[in-house]
């Protein structure tokens, strides 16, 4: 617990990406490594504030995303070899970490795959819902670039480029997030290919402890977003929702009313809470 | 197997949907709200408690309740180890190392 804490803590970014796990996954990542690798946001929440810069551009977007790239690259791997396991095709795991490009979407979607289309569809636009969030912060630091070029933008949007970007400062613009963007999508999907390929060399004996690997994954990524108290306590009502509907409710309809109840008091217990 | 027959049939549609409601989700404010203050404070407070819910409400009947049926299982120790881990380290590594220890250790005694 003690090292890294204070490191991940400056790192933060105030605003709703602390409530997103890869981000603070990947702060934690970049707190235990790579130090140097981080200067453009280290500089801006450090001491070295003061001192003027220049603007970060797209060079200060790739060495701030480097060390994301193993956490990306490693929850690529698991994502294509789990793929797999649920009936998914190589081929369509590929297209799906190609054109979705969601770690949390795209997992959820095994996690349901069996549910079928609606439920999937369903899961992927709860979790879409906290891209509006940041799409919206981040568009106004993009002040005067044409609607065409904001809309190409929209597509890096990710835990991790999000937070990068608002860590980088307003200076930061269009081609640092270009940047940081290519250092993401590239061992997203190497990752995913990889994780395709080497799924099925794994021994049928390993198979059961393999299936195991994405609940475990995902209940890594529930703690990691559930940075506060209330969150937490949302967690667990959603989870309680969750098991109760599947038990007693036919089809997909947990996540939706788990989903969506469960959020919707999370404001109201933050303010009992503290 | 059957059901992945079906899964692979839904494949192609699935997947673009899926791409298509992610895009609108992060295109949608960046070209159409240039001022996202005006959002309602109650919904923006609502979205930040989404990914939490969404992803506990999507783990929790996989672990403790897979084929709709609830049981209480020897492998649950596994993910209890888990979350323990999760929420002492808050990284993603050692909680799901430590998972799988106790899942393998457990198999290998015959236990889970």
């Amino acid at each position: 617990m003690g090292a890294p804490a204070p490191a991940a803590q400056r790192l933060n970014v105030p605003g709703p990406q602390q409530a997103h796990g890869r981000q603070q996954m990947a702060d934690v990542n970049q707190a235990r490594g790579s130090q140097q690798a981080v200067s453009p946001e280290q500089a801006q929440t450090t001491e070295q504030a003061q001192t003027p810069q220049k603007e970060p551009g797209w060079r200060q977007g790739i060495t701030a995303t480097i060390p994301f790239t193993i956490t990306v690259g490693a929850l690529g791997i698991v994502f294509g070899a789990t793929a797999g396991t649920v009936g998914l095709s190589g081929a369509a795991a590929f297209a799906m970490s190609v054109f979705v490009f969601s770690g949390a979407a795209q997992f959820s979607s095994l996690g349901l795959w069996h549910e079928g289309m609606a439920a999937v569809l369903l899961a992927t636009a709860l979790l879409g819902s906290r891209f509006l969030l940041m799409s919206a912060s981040m568009a106004l630091r993009l002040p005067g670039e044409p609607r065409w070029k904001r809309f190409l933008l929209a597509n890096t949007i990710i835990d991790e480029s999000y937070g990068l970007f608002m860590a980088a400062g307003p200076g930061a613009g269009a081609s640092f997030l270009l940047g940081s963007m290519a250092v993401l999508y590239t061992p997203w999907l190497l990752g995913t290919w990889l994780g395709v390929k080497l799924g099925p060399l794994v021994p049928a004996s390993w198979q059961l402890t393999l299936e195991a690997i994405f609940p475990l994954v995902f209940l890594v990524l529930v703690v990691l977003t559930s940075g506060s108290r209330a969150k937490a306590v949302v967690a667990t009502i959603a989870a309680a929702l969750a098991v109760a509907c599947a038990v007693w409710l036919p089809g997909g309809w947990g996540l939706l009313i788990a989903g969506v109840s469960a959020s919707a008091i999370g404001p109201w217990l933050a303010r009992r809470l503290t | 197997m059957n059901a992945d027959m079906i899964a692979d049939m839904n494949a192609p549609l699935t997947i673009a949907l899926m791409a298509l409601i992610t895009l609108a989700c992060r295109a949608i404010p960046m070209v159409a709200l240039s001022d996202p203050e005006r959002l309602p404070t109650w919904l923006r407070q609502w979205l930040e408690y989404m990914p939490p819910a969404v992803l506990a409400a999507t783990v929790a009947p996989a672990v403790l309740a897979p084929g709709g049926e609830f049981a209480l299982r020897p492998d649950l120790i596994a993910f209890a180890v888990c979350l323990f881990v999760a929420v002492r380290t808050r990284q993603i590594l050692p909680p799901v190392l430590a998972g799988l220890a106790v899942l393998i250790i457990g198999q290998n005694l015959g236990l889970m």
